[in-house]
């Protein structure tokens, strides 16, 4: 986008659960692995206990994309939770596409507790894509009228 | 009285200084919205919803505030100076306006923002020549053809629009607008002709003679828990009553900055009456059912000396579950008088 | 219409007798032509209230909530989307079945009285059924149409008119399930790209009142306590605004995602005739997609979509 300033660096709001996505996230910063510092993360006990309200109201209060990270299928501490979160966000994703948000703002992504490159190179992945977009204006207000 | 062209209407919206509020469609019906060049809609009868928002918005900031470092700074929020026009629309909502000045400009509290904006406000009535079945202004005391309270009232002769002034301001806004005729003999006659042929055109009735009294002593007759049982508990009745003025006062904020705003509020939701330790003096539908109509028809009444019901009607075209008021209060002349 | 009102009358007065309901749920005339509306009789000297005609369109599934308090047994008249809402209800735990005595309507379609205020204008209208189909008299004059051409565009995409699970079922005949495809509408939207997908709900949304007549009427909105009503936590506050309505459709649809009985209630109870069927549809049809056929309300034990999973789902997450 031409209106973007180049200054302009996309927040996005990550979701990561206690066990793997959130150690991996560690795991990168020990590592001294670089990545953009656009991703703010929200420790969360499990993917599954992300309710489809966080992620919206991320948006609606400023986020340019939100990111949900959890174990992979398979692995969950509490032996089904990502299985519950992968139903979810499969449909849910899709709901949001329909409504006309860019389907590189919302990503659920399976990062394990060693996976501290992965976490780099998603966070990085996930800055260009939005950062091609520019500022998320869709499903955003709350803070003026009728925004 | 004066005339005007009906295809001259964009050259009156366009000399009109401020904002202009005509129906537009919108949905499955029309609401009123700024004119942006559209021609004039033929076929519209009435609103979906009333033009109420335009002077009492649904949500409304009052002031907003955000964080200077360790203080906080609050900013009022100016109602907008501008002029409005709401042209056409009709006797019934042109009443409910009336009403609703009772409440915020005539008590004894004077809503700023409402005042403010009431007082820049031009009510252009179009007359209805006829009703549909869901109208019962007439009940109410009201002509279909004829708003007392307007600014200007209107009548749609065809080819013409004929034009009667009902203010000192109508008449001056009327006299400096350079588009209009005075209007022929024969228009004239055509206009008393059309407000009389209007009254008899509303066929459905409801009989407001002693109501007031009688639920005043009825406040717990078994009627109000038959009838509340259908309700559904949505806000459709009174969000789109034109006479409805509920609100509640809310925050929001984000990132050190927010708001204070109002909202419309509906005495049929749950959380309307609900009180910060729990407790709810009207828990169940029966007794919101019950509070909606003795608002319109005692409490309005006894605070205000008017029925707070004009019978527009919308509430028995929307309400999903075909709620009725004036098949209502017939029922308590029968059941409740004995 | 005449046969079934009367056997309605007389199987609810029968039942009321005989013990097996202490109260019926059916439709009465209401005060205007295109209106049935629910009505709630307490004794078999009543049941002359009950009617059925083209516009008994109110589900009715949604009061059962409210009898559960009550003694006894309450007698329903379902259609095919009552009786899946019922469904819907006894599957959350919100209706016990053995509290309810079911007796089915098959249901020939009901008229969106618009489509008949177009052809004959309204007031003093009046359909008559024919051998063919409906004759219908208005100011504007008289019109020989099928049923078809003025039902509701939901009964027009009903695949179950004939009801399902009840304890008896009237005789009479249920229009033809429709066996094309429901979701072409969101098929159309799906083509779209982005930013035009995102204007159109914008603007349909944008009109939104929110005085959750959707809400209120769904009977998969069961929640004893909705989120929209939390106080704390905040989660959607009472301003109007187009991101507020926005959140409050994309959330509802979440909830009863997988649990959408599709009867369209949501759509017919708007004033601001919002498209809800088609977010509604949108999420049916990805549910199936993803996770296998399915369709809500059919099976009082049926499992929920989103309350379930195989190890062997889909997985684009990586």
């Amino acid at each position: 986008m031409s209106s973007v300033n180049a200054d302009w660096k996309p927040l996005i709001v990550g979701f990561c659960c206690n066990w793997c996505s959130y150690a991996g996230a560690d795991l990168a910063g020990i590592g001294r692995m670089s990545y953009p510092a656009t991703i703010r993360i929200i420790r969360v006990p499990c993917s599954g206990r992300v309710n489809p309200h966080f992620v919206i109201r991320a948006f609606q209060k400023g986020a340019d994309g939100v990111l949900v990270a959890g174990c992979h299928p398979g692995d969950c501490h509490y032996s089904t939770g990502n299985f519950y979160t992968r139903r979810r966000y499969l449909l849910m994703q899709r709901l949001l596409e329909y409504m006309g948000i860019e389907p590189a703002r919302f990503q659920v992504r399976w990062i394990s507790a060693a996976e501290g490159a992965k976490f780099a190179q998603v966070v990085t992945q996930m800055t260009e894509e939005i950062q091609a977009l520019g500022p998320n204006k869709k499903l955003r207000g709350g803070c003026t009228c009728n925004e | 009285m004066k005339a005007i062209a009906k295809t001259a209407l964009p050259d009156l919206f366009a000399a009109l200084q401020g904002r202009v509020y005509v129906p537009v469609r919108d949905g499955k019906g029309f609401s009123f919205g700024l004119w942006e060049g559209q021609p004039w809609p033929d076929d519209y009868q009435n609103a979906i919803v009333p033009p109420k928002h335009i002077l009492f918005p649904q949500t409304e900031d009052l002031y907003t505030f955000r964080m200077e470092g360790e203080d906080m700074a609050i900013d009022p929020v100016a109602v907008p100076e501008e002029t409005s026009f709401i042209f056409g629309l009709r006797p019934c909502d042109c009443r409910a306006i009336e009403l609703l000045d009772l409440v915020f400009r005539e008590g004894p509290f004077v809503d700023a923002a409402y005042n403010k904006r009431r007082e820049n406000t031009f009510l252009m009535v179009l007359g209805c020549k006829e009703g549909v079945p869901t109208c019962f202004c007439t009940s109410f005391g009201l002509e279909p053809a004829f708003a007392p309270g307007a600014d200007w009232n209107m009548w749609d002769l065809g080819e013409v629009l004929v034009v009667e002034p009902g203010t000192d301001k109508g008449k001056e806004l009327l006299d400096s607008l350079g588009l209009f005729r005075e209007a022929t003999d024969e228009e004239k006659s055509q206009v008393e002709k059309l407000r009389e042929e209007a009254k008899g055109t509303i066929t459905l009735h409801a009989p407001t003679e002693g109501i007031t009294e009688l639920l005043q002593a009825n406040f717990d007759h078994p009627l109000w828990d038959e009838i509340s049982r259908k309700c559904l508990e949505c806000g459709a009745c009174t969000y789109l009553c034109p006479t409805c003025h509920c609100y509640d006062m809310q925050s929001s904020s984000v990132l050190g900055q927010g708001r204070r705003f109002r909202c419309w509020d509906s005495c049929m939701y749950c959380n309307y009456t609900l009180m910060a330790g729990g407790h709810n003096p009207r828990p169940s539908k029966r007794e919101r059912v019950r509070n909606r109509f003795l608002h319109k028809l005692q409490y309005f009444p006894e605070n205000q000396g008017e029925f707070g019901c004009v019978g527009c009607g919308r509430c028995l075209i929307n309400c999903p579950v075909c709620m009725d008021i004036t098949r209502f209060m017939a029922q308590a002349k029968e059941v409740m008088a004995k | 219409m005449q046969r079934m009102t009367d056997n309605m009358r007389k199987r609810a007065g029968e039942l009321m007798a005989e013990g097996k309901a202490d109260r019926f749920l059916g439709w009465e005339k209401g005060s205007f032509w295109w209106q049935s509306p629910p009505v709630e009789i307490k004794e078999a000297s009543e049941a002359d209230r009950l009617i059925w005609d083209l516009f008994c369109t109110a589900n009715l599934a949604k009061y059962l909530q409210q009898m559960q308090s009550l003694e006894g047994k309450t007698g329903v008249f379902v259609k095919g989307c009552d009786a899946r809402g019922v469904n819907r209800l006894v599957r959350d735990g919100v209706v016990d079945r053995d509290k309810v005595y079911l007796v089915g309507v098959p249901c020939p379609g009901m008229i969106d009285p618009d489509k008949v205020r177009k052809l004959v204008g309204d007031g003093d209208v009046t359909i008559t059924q024919l051998e063919d189909g409906l004759s219908l008299k208005g100011p504007l004059g008289e019109r020989k149409v099928t049923l078809d051409e003025v039902a509701l565009d939901k009964c027009l995409l009903c695949r179950h008119p004939e009801p399902v699970g009840c304890d008896e079922v009237l005789e009479g005949t249920a229009r033809a399930p429709f066996t094309g495809d429901p979701y072409a509408e969101v098929r159309e939207l799906e083509e779209l790209d982005s930013d035009e997908r995102y204007d159109y709900w914008a603007e349909e949304l944008s009109r939104c009142i929110r005085c959750y007549a959707c809400r209120n009427v769904c009977p998969a909105c069961n929640c004893i306590k909705c989120v929209f009503d939390m106080d704390r936590p905040n989660w959607l506050d009472g301003a109007t605004n187009l991101s507020n309505n926005q959140v409050y459709q994309l959330i509802r649809f979440m909830h009863v995602a997988g649990r959408c009985i599709d009867c369209g209630e949501c759509e017919r109870a708007c004033p601001m005739g919002i498209p809800l069927r088609k977010l509604a549809a949108k999420v049916d049809k990805d549910v199936s997609e993803l996770f296998g056929p399915f369709e809500a309300g059919l099976d009082p034990e049926e499992k929920l979509p989103l309350g379930t999973f195989d190890p062997n789902d889909p997985d684009s997450f990586e």
